[in-house]
């Protein structure tokens, strides 16, 4: 089987995604806010249909009704456990509150990443096949509990390894159709490349970041790969520190030259820039992929993350 | 009814296939490319939506977005087809997406001002309604007891002040409790439900009891036509428009806090505050103090303002204008006859107070 390289692209613009951000904010202000899952959902859908591989566009499916349920259901959640919380301080146990938040706030990371990971990934459809996350829940809460426990015992030195450990889980748990992902990143390498960046971002007065971030981008797309029966599929990064130097000045400038306002060409520039730096080659046959994942309609996890504010990474 | 081929992905296999397809008012018919009329497979335009990239249009036929054809844009056929999709489509999403940004940029404005004139014109008044006047008293004390937590008060001036007001009659429906705080400040103001604050600095400039019961009877006035109240719902209100827009909603608790603390550099509209001056002489003329005392205040005030522009809080907070002056004056001509001699118990109290400091 040749090798053939195979290209991912964006071809949103700002303007349309301003547009989005302003019917959104129209339509929170008359709703009073309850807009917000179906605005997120039309967002995404828009971000999603102007990301293409192959010149095929992706889908995200979810649906506002979804996220509003998932919605719902998150807060629910937390006014459980801050019910409890106020109760123990009630009852004058302080320190069982306090245990109880941690270990509220401790478990809640991995049940919302996993969650998240789920539902997201059933919403997204490219060439009519369905991604997937078929990690385990309580595989990922042990990884989690376990990278806590040692990330604090080290004082942060194993953080590296954490990190590592737990993209490389939720990486090779993710199924486009029948194919899957293999992640081959180290935390011994993935410290040394922080420890080096960290220094020489002192040691330039901040200059380095760039290269640092480039570092990084590079570290987490070379070691990616997708794999179906005995074909695969190599992801190269094409990123350069200058290119990171002109994304992340030219959004500030953005950002600090229209007082927020262009905050939508910023998101546009940087998926550009993600889309155009990815580079991947292989003998694979994308037309071959076959429908495998099921679909997953619960959002509870990913109004979770919404809501402790992490943003989606892979 | 139109009639063409194109690609078809099932949602089984990521492999496209050679599709007939037709399209009608109300559904799209695709048949595999031998035709075969009974192997159909209908979809209805409402459930389709369609996203066009460079020179393809991507029509997906279920929610799901599993199934989809691809209509290259230079298909005859192709705008007929959009189009008749986009017809069944009414979402008030899709209305607004078709409008210009600067559309949608005027109808957030619009929206921002209706929410404003909403929350500022038409809630406060409402909820001036639904608070009695016992909420009214309580809510007092809990921002007078957070306010004295940080002041240094007076204990015997305010005993003796507050014998004095407790001789006026200055309300009808609040308690009027006055405290003085040692402070060089030259300010006075009223919180909600009756408690008066009087700085040391203000008691020091002025020059005859008549002048006291001014300011107090000013000060009730406040209180009585629930100025503060009012103040407080306002800035309540538009914080409450700040924290929505800027999604703060730490700011929307914060609001209240905030608020007791503006009370005290609060100015009072040109309105709000000649009302409270004519009530205030208004409350002087019931208690038989000659309501020139209002007039002197204000001259003292300026005078000193004179001297020391940025000295005296209590005209940043209370704005004292031309017509104010002369709307006293006027007043207080037409009771030129009360000569009526000052009460002596106030008039030693005064002296008290005077000396007190």
């Amino acid at each position: 089987m040749e090798e053939k390289n195979f290209q991912l692209s964006f071809l949103g613009n700002g303007m349309e995604l301003f547009k989005i951000q302003i019917i959104n904010f129209i339509l929170n202000v008359v709703t009073l806010g309850l807009f917000y899952p179906w605005a997120k959902a039309r967002k995404l859908q828009y971000i999603y249909s102007n990301t293409t591989f192959e010149e095929h566009p992706f889908a995200f499916t979810g649906t506002g009704k979804e996220m509003f349920k998932g919605f719902i259901k998150a807060i629910l959640f937390f006014i459980a456990a801050y019910a409890i919380f106020l109760f123990l301080v009630y009852l004058q146990m302080p320190v069982w509150a306090i245990l109880f938040l941690y270990l509220f706030l401790f478990l809640i990371i991995p049940l919302a990443i996993h969650g998240s990971y789920k539902y997201r990934m059933a919403k997204t459809v490219w060439k009519g096949i369905r991604f997937g996350y078929v990690g385990d829940r309580t595989e990922l809460m042990k990884l989690f509990l376990k990278g806590v426990f040692f990330t604090i015992i080290t004082l942060g030195f194993y953080g590296a390894w954490f990190s590592m450990n737990l993209r490389k889980y939720v990486v090779e748990n993710i199924r486009m159709g029948d194919a899957n992902f293999v992640y081959r990143g180290k935390g011994s390498d993935f410290f040394i490349l922080n420890l080096k960046g960290y220094f020489l971002t002192i040691i330039t007065l901040g200059v380095y970041i760039f290269w640092w971030q480039k570092e990084l981008f590079e570290y987490y797309i070379n070691n990616l790969e997708l794999n179906r029966e005995d074909k695969r599929v190599f992801f190269k990064s094409k990123a350069t520190g200058g290119g990171f130097f002109s994304l992340l000045v030219g959004n500030l400038l953005i950002v600090i030259f229209t007082l927020g306002l262009g905050f939508p060409w910023t998101v546009v520039r940087t998926l550009r820039f993600g889309a155009e730096n990815i580079m991947m080659y292989g003998g694979f046959e994308f037309d071959a992929l076959q429908q495998s994942q099921i679909d997953y309609s619960n959002a509870t996890g990913d109004d979770m993350a919404d809501i402790l504010d992490f943003g989606f990474v892979i | 009814m139109i009639e063409t081929t194109v690609q078809y992905f099932n949602g089984k296999f990521a492999t496209p296939y050679q599709v007939k397809m037709e399209v009608d008012d109300k559904s799209i018919q695709l048949y595999d490319a031998s035709y075969n009329a009974d192997n159909g497979v209908c979809i209805l335009l409402t459930k389709c939506h369609y996203v066009v990239l460079k020179e393809n249009a991507f029509i997906y036929l279920n929610e799901g977005s599993t199934e989809y054809v691809i209509v290259p844009t230079n298909n005859e056929h192709y705008q007929q087809i959009i189009s008749g999709i986009k017809r069944s489509q009414k979402g008030w999403y899709d209305i607004l997406m078709r409008q210009k940004w600067y559309t949608l940029f005027l109808i957030v404005v619009a929206l921002i001002a209706v929410v404003y004139l909403f929350l500022d014109k038409v809630v406060p008044p409402i909820a001036l309604k639904l608070i009695s006047v016992k909420q009214e008293i309580s809510l007092g004390n809990e921002f007078y007891s957070s306010f004295t937590a940080n002041e240094e008060v007076d204990s015997s001036a305010t005993f003796i002040l507050q014998k004095f007001t407790d001789d006026l009659r200055l309300s009808d429906q609040y308690p009027i409790r006055v405290t003085v705080v040692k402070d060089t400040v030259v300010n006075a103001f009223a919180l909600p439900g009756g408690h008066l604050v009087v700085y040391t600095g203000i008691i020091k400039q002025m020059e005859n009891p008549e002048e006291l019961v001014a300011l107090l009877s000013h000060e009730a006035s406040h209180v009585n036509k629930r100025h503060s109240l009012k103040s407080i719902l306002t800035r309540l209100t538009s914080s409450f428009i700040v924290s929505l827009f800027t999604k703060d909603i730490s700011g929307m608790s914060r609001g209240l806090i905030d608020n007791v603390n503006m009370l005290r550099v609060l100015s009072y509209s040109r309105e709000l505050e000649t009302e409270a001056d004519n009530e205030g002489m208004k409350l002087m003329v019931r208690n038989k103090v000659n309501p020139v005392g209002m007039k002197f205040l204000m001259e003292d005030l300026q005078k000193l303002h004179k001297e020391i522009p940025q000295g005296i809080s209590f005209l940043s907070t209370h704005p004292l204008t031309n017509e104010r002056m002369k709307n006293a004056d006027l007043f207080s001509k037409k009771y030129m006859q009360l000569n009526e001699p000052f009460n002596d118990e106030l008039n030693s109290l005064w002296h008290e107070l005077k000396q007190s400091r």
